[in-house]
């Protein structure tokens, strides 16, 4: 059974690019979308059966670290910041690490001309599922 | 795919219209906004970019990403760091919004980047408000670079991308968090196991738990629970109402259909709300239900929940009694907080006070944690009176902090927290226990090295750089905690990856141990620590993940170029691949600074030098001189600097285009021994970092190099000048005419005068440059001796503690300026030393004293210290002939009163002093400045002839009680009609009085020339026979000055006995 997935992020290409990316893994399945932190709540509170939430962290309305404080109350889902902030070893990377995310990937990049199952989203998987088998 | 990619440039076009629409709606209103309604404002205008930037660059535009890049940068400065918005800011950007919006829509539709050149003013413009808004260069891919050559009509360069993320550097999984990171939960007794749960659904498919019991740490992260703080806040409550609404609609509907499967997980929902929020009349209630009621029962729980009060039961605080309710869970547990800390503090010196007010005080703690149910917390409390030993209490003592801390941290800003937090004491355990944590945190390391870990090793790794972490916040060493969290960051991602720990992280992990308990014991010994190797060691985690993907970075590059900060963050992949290259080849790297742009002879003649292999440009940057731009190449070569110069004079005769800024200094290392921290097992090889070329240097070596190319110059016109010739032509056209003539002549000498008067104010600015450069030479080449002063009492400290005693070393000498190098050499032989001095517990010394002086030409240091043992022949052999290799000397003396006292003499080389030129007897001559009392120029009443067993001399009175000798500046004092009164223009002498040790003397000098820092080198040959002469500086007008040695005129004491003479004292 697949775990389910939900993806937040205020830009609905993204979105979509993650979820094409996700498609393509067998093990995961993305189940919801949410535009910012607010929308996301809204969704967990309606009974979104998540087990896994991507997370961006620029976005209107509520913001992805003010997302991850509600998420540690409200959801037992894994929380994985998604974000061109959260390289290895910065400010951010180390924020997102205060406040509980379980899972920090980089957005991959430059992936103009190549086809999505090629870009650089092994790091993604392979961080999802080191994070569901924690 | 192709059809998902259509669709995400579709999509990619509307988000960035959108962003552009947001951008520009938040400019207009920001303009006229008062102070209080821009936050929201700017915060909507950063988020319009920022979402811009991402999705460009998860497209691979590389030129708009870095465009909006710099614009979200300047956007951040007034978000973040109080920037204020101005006018120049707001018309910025306006205007790249403009840009911005053209380029998306130029992308929409080739789905292809945009060229660089057509932006490059504005992201120049860009670039320099964000500096003067002093954020430095701007960072990201808006940087200037170019990986190819350019052309030379558009040599702007192409953008520097953002790096792109390592393969599998820049994940991360927190595979197990740590205690002082987990949620509280009334929680299930085990992990659940990896695959997915059944039920995973907030609020509404919780199993129920069953009694509370503490999550174990492996467990999968729960969620934390809150206490009266979230129930009072108005949105949960909210919540909770509509699931109970959600909850008795859902019952009905069942019960009407007679489908208990309807209402199977609706009991168990209800019942994780309840507990999340600290419900406990709803918790009350619910545990009486049926978890799944069958259809018979669905009536019975609806009127159960209807007995509540229905879908608004629990709009007021709901769980706590009356008295609880006006107390917050943190005011609550404030008191027996302090109590168990103080209690813990006074357990650990062995005088434990009052068990009864303890268990008191553990009780209070578990009624209010209870109370809300935060079980971990209560449990924690509850291991407190059970401790066996102080260590034990401790041990207790963290864990409940830890998950108290986790509490506040869950619950962020929400709760206000009088008196001192959880995480405050949590840091100040952290504290007092930095060196144990350490020491556990070096052995988890030393068995995965050795592939000896157990399994919960990583786990307990990454706890104990979270204490560490603690420690370092509570110290306010905040390059040391952020250093922590990126070690642990950059563990966690190989953890996650199932990859071992590579031998840089090892590195890293070990310096970053070996550095903090230096910096730990500073910081307890009152000091400030030196935290130049933490910085270090940060860059080094940064760079750890290309590192570990065998890619040298571009800040490797610029690092061991030594890269001035024009060239910082402007690397391409290509320009630090070819830098890499040429540094593997051992080639050479050149600045040079070319003004072609409006010479296409000279930028063809130097492109096809470079195309020709002879020269390789890796990059270039472009300056901006008023309207003029120019250009810095980074050069690689096989040839030396005198060939370069050569090479380029041939291509500009002139000097006025092409200037040779620089020589770089690469650092030929590997990679692996780049990326390795230089420090030991021992913290040893903590070097000062050598001196660095400043901007201001390079600034003035430009200058100077201009002037001197225009100087060349204009002696060349003079030299092409036929001054014969012109005076024949004058006299054959004025030759009947004298007064023509004469005209003519006059004229045509006050062109040749004019010229030589701007040959020499040129070469004046030019000995002006060089005078600053050489300023700022000296300035850049000292360093107070605490420099390495204080590492070392922190190692007498540190190393004595773990060899279980104390020792104390105490200093003096801290302020002398030292060389550099000088520095280094007296660290790299007193650290070894000391270390020996103090391996042996029953022997070592516990008081050691170091004193460090400068003296004219040496330098010593003196360590004396009331140790038993002798120390080492071979080790002292070997410090002898480290010392040789300097041209110093050493000596150990044994104290009559126990103890050793070593001796280490070091000659200076290069001495940077500040000197006073003065000329006598047609010489110049420098006197440290430090060493002046006073300058006078005495009557002739002042000068007094006295006897003196050598015979009569004369003697200067400066007052009615101060009488000193007058000392002439070759050292003799003079005697009766051998000292002159005047100098050579007739005017009186003028006296310097200069301060020896004990005494005074005042030495007579013809004119004073000025004060200036000299480099003063030491005599050679037969000139070291000059005992008042220390050494020989170039002054900066390019005269030869002798640097007096004050202690040694008049037979003065030597430089020794004036240091023997300050140590006594």
């Amino acid at each position: 059974m697949p775990y389910n997935v939900m993806i937040v992020d205020d830009a609905a290409m993204m979105r979509l690019y993650i979820a094409s990316f996700i498609k393509s893994l067998p093990d995961f399945k993305v189940v919801a979308q949410a535009a910012n932190g607010q929308e996301a709540l809204d969704k967990l509170a309606d009974g979104a059966e998540v087990d896994l939430i991507l997370l961006d962290i620029e976005m209107p309305v509520m913001d992805g670290l003010e997302f991850l404080r509600h998420a540690k109350l409200k959801t037992q889902a894994k929380d994985c910041m998604l974000s061109s902030e959260v390289v290895s070893g910065s400010p951010h990377a180390a924020k997102a690490r205060e406040l509980g995310a379980d899972g920090v990937v980089a957005k991959p990049s430059g992936t103009v001309s190549h086809d999505l199952q090629e870009k650089t989203g092994e790091e993604l998987a392979s961080t999802m599922r080191a994070l569901m088998a924690a | 795919m192709s059809d998902e990619m259509d669709e995400i440039w579709v999509l990619y076009a509307d988000d960035g219209a959108q962003a552009m629409d947001a951008m520009e709606t938040a400019l207009l209103e920001l303009q006229g906004s008062g102070a209080a309604e821009q936050p929201p404002l700017v915060a909507a205008l950063f988020r319009a970019v920022h979402t811009f930037k991402g999705n460009s660059r998860v497209l691979g535009l590389e030129t708009v990403e870095s465009r909006a890049h710099l614009a979200e940068d300047l956007i951040g400065l007034v978000r973040d760091k109080g920037v204020d918005l101005d006018e120049e800011i707001l018309s910025l950007l306006l205007e790249t919004g403009d840009r911005l919006r053209e380029m998306l829509e130029e992308t929409a539709r080739t789905r292809a980047d945009v060229a660089p050149a057509d932006t490059e003013a504005l992201v120049a413009r860009l670039r320099d408000k964000i500096a003067r808004c002093g954020d430095g260069p701007a960072e990201g891919g808006a940087a200037e670079t170019g990986p190819d050559m350019p052309d030379p009509r558009t040599l702007a360069s192409t953008p520097e991308p953002q790096q792109p993320p390592a393969p599998a550097s820049e994940t991360e999984v927190i595979s197990a968090p740590p205690a002082s990171e987990m949620a509280i939960i009334p929680a299930p007794e085990a992990a659940p196991p990896p695959q997915r749960p059944e039920t995973m659904a907030p609020l509404a498919e919780q199993a129920p738990s069953p009694a509370p019991a503490i999550a174990p740490a492996g467990a999968s992260q729960p969620t934390a629970t809150s206490g009266p703080t979230l129930a009072q806040d108005a949105t949960y409550l909210a919540i909770f109402n509509e699931m109970v609404t959600d909850a008795l609609t859902k019952l009905r509907k069942a019960h009407s259909a007679a489908d208990a499967g309807l209402a199977k997980r609706i009991v168990p929902g209800l019942a994780h709300a309840a507990r999340q929020l600290g419900l406990q009349d709803w918790q009350d209630l619910i545990a009486t239900l049926p978890q799944a009621p069958s259809v018979a029962e669905i009536e019975t729980v609806i009127f159960a929940i209807e007995s509540m009060g229905g879908p608004q039961a629990a709009s007021a605080v709901p769980c706590a009694t009356e008295e609880d309710a006006q107390a917050t869970f943190f005011e609550r547990i404030a008191p027996p907080l302090e109590m168990i800390s103080r209690f813990g503090t006074e357990y650990t010196l062995g005088n434990p006070t009052d068990p009864q007010a303890l268990a008191e005080a553990v009780q209070a703690l578990s009624d209010a944690s209870e109370a809300v149910g935060f079980v971990r917390v209560t449990s924690a409390a509850r291991t407190l009176p059970a401790a066996s030993d102080a260590a034990d209490f401790r041990r207790s003592e963290l864990r409940l902090y830890e998950e108290l801390a986790s509490v506040e941290m869950a619950l962020g800003e929400k709760v206000q927290i009088k008196g001192t937090s959880p995480r405050t004491l949590l840091q100040t355990w952290c504290a007092d226990h930095a060196f144990e944590t350490l020491d556990e945190l070096d052995a988890v390391l030393e068995r995965l090295r050795r592939g000896s870990e157990s399994r919960s090793d990583h786990r307990a790794l990454e706890r104990l750089i979270r204490l560490v972490h603690h420690a370092c916040v509570h110290f306010s060493l905040h390059v040391a905690s952020d250093l922590a969290m990126s070690i642990l960051d950059l563990f966690s991602r190989g953890h996650a990856r199932g990859d071992r720990p590579d031998a840089i992280l090892m590195q890293i992990a070990r310096g970053f141990i070996d550095t903090l308990e230096l910096v730990f014991d500073s910081v307890r010994e009152g000091e400030t620590p030196n935290t130049e190797r933490l910085e270090e060691l940060f860059r080094q985690a940064a760079d750890a993940g290309f590192k570990g993907a065998g890619t040298m970075t571009a800040a490797t590059v610029e690092r061991r170029l030594g890269l001035p900060d024009a060239f910082h963050r402007v690397l391409s992949p290509e320009s630090t691949r070819a830098a890499g290259v040429a540094l593997e080849q051992g080639k050479k790297f050149y600045l040079l600074r070319a003004d072609i742009n409006s010479d296409d002879r000279l930028a063809e003649a130097l492109f096809e030098l470079i195309g020709s292999g002879t020269v390789e440009a890796i990059t270039n940057v472009t300056v901006f001189d008023g309207d003029n731009t120019i250009f810095d190449f980074l050069l690689a070569s096989d040839h030396d600097e005198v060939a370069m110069v050569a090479t380029f004079a041939q291509l500009d005769p002139s000097g006025k285009k092409l200037a040779l800024l620089q020589h770089l200094r690469p650092e030929h290392g590997t990679e692996e021994s780049d990326a390795t921290p230089s420090a030991g097992d021992d913290g040893s090889a903590d070097v000062i970092p050598s001196a660095e070329m400043s901007s201001e240097m390079l600034e003035q070596l430009g200058e100077v190099a201009a002037g001197q190319a225009m100087l060349q110059n204009m002696l060349g016109d003079l030299c092409e000048a036929d001054l014969s010739e012109t005076m024949d032509t004058i006299l054959r056209q004025h030759g009947h005419d004298l007064r023509a003539t004469r005209q003519a002549l006059r004229a045509t000498a006050n062109q040749l005068t004019d010229q030589l008067r701007e040959i020499s104010q040129l070469g004046t600015q030019i000995m002006g440059h060089l005078s600053e450069l050489q300023h700022l030479t000296a300035a850049l080449r000292t360093r107070p001796a605490d420099t390495i002063l204080r590492p070392l009492t922190a190692l007498v400290a540190t190393q004595s503690r773990k060899n279980g005693f104390e020792a104390l070393l105490t200093t003096t000498g801290g302020d002398e300026a030292l060389d550099v190098r000088m520095l280094n050499t007296l660290r790299a032989l007193l650290r070894p030393y000391l270390q020996a001095r103090l391996s042996q517990p029953t022997k070592a010394p516990r008081r050691l004293h170091l004193a460090i002086r400068k003296l004219e030409d040496q330098v010593s240091a003196i360590l004396q210290d009331d140790g038993s043992t002798t120390p080492a022949a071979d080790h002292i052999a070997a410090m002898e002939e480290e010392l040789s290799v300097h041209g110093g000397a050493l000596r150990v003396i044994k104290r009559p009163e126990g103890g050793f006292r070593l001796h280490i003499f070091l000659p200076i080389n290069l001495v940077v002093l500040d000197g006073m030129v003065v000329g006598a007897e047609g010489t110049r001559y420098v006197l440290p400045v430090n060493a002046i009392r006073s300058i006078l120029q005495p009557e002739p009443s002042a000068l007094i002839h006295v006897s003196d067993p050598a015979g009569q001399q004369i003697w200067l009175r400066l007052s009615s009680e101060e009488l000193i000798p007058i000392c002439d500046i070759s050292g003799h004092k003079p005697g009766r009609g051998t000292v002159r009164k005047h100098a050579a223009d007739g005017k009186e002498r003028i006296h310097v009085v200069l301060n020896l040790p004990n005494s005074c003397i005042a030495v007579p000098v013809d004119e004073l020339l000025g004060q200036q820092l000299v480099l003063s080198r030491p005599l050679r040959g037969v000139m070291t026979g000059l005992s008042s002469i220390s050494g020989v500086a170039l002054l900066s007008r390019g005269d030869v000055a002798m640097v007096l040695s004050p202690g040694a005129l008049c037979g003065g004491v030597t430089g020794d006995e004036f240091f023997r003479s300050q140590i006594s004292h």
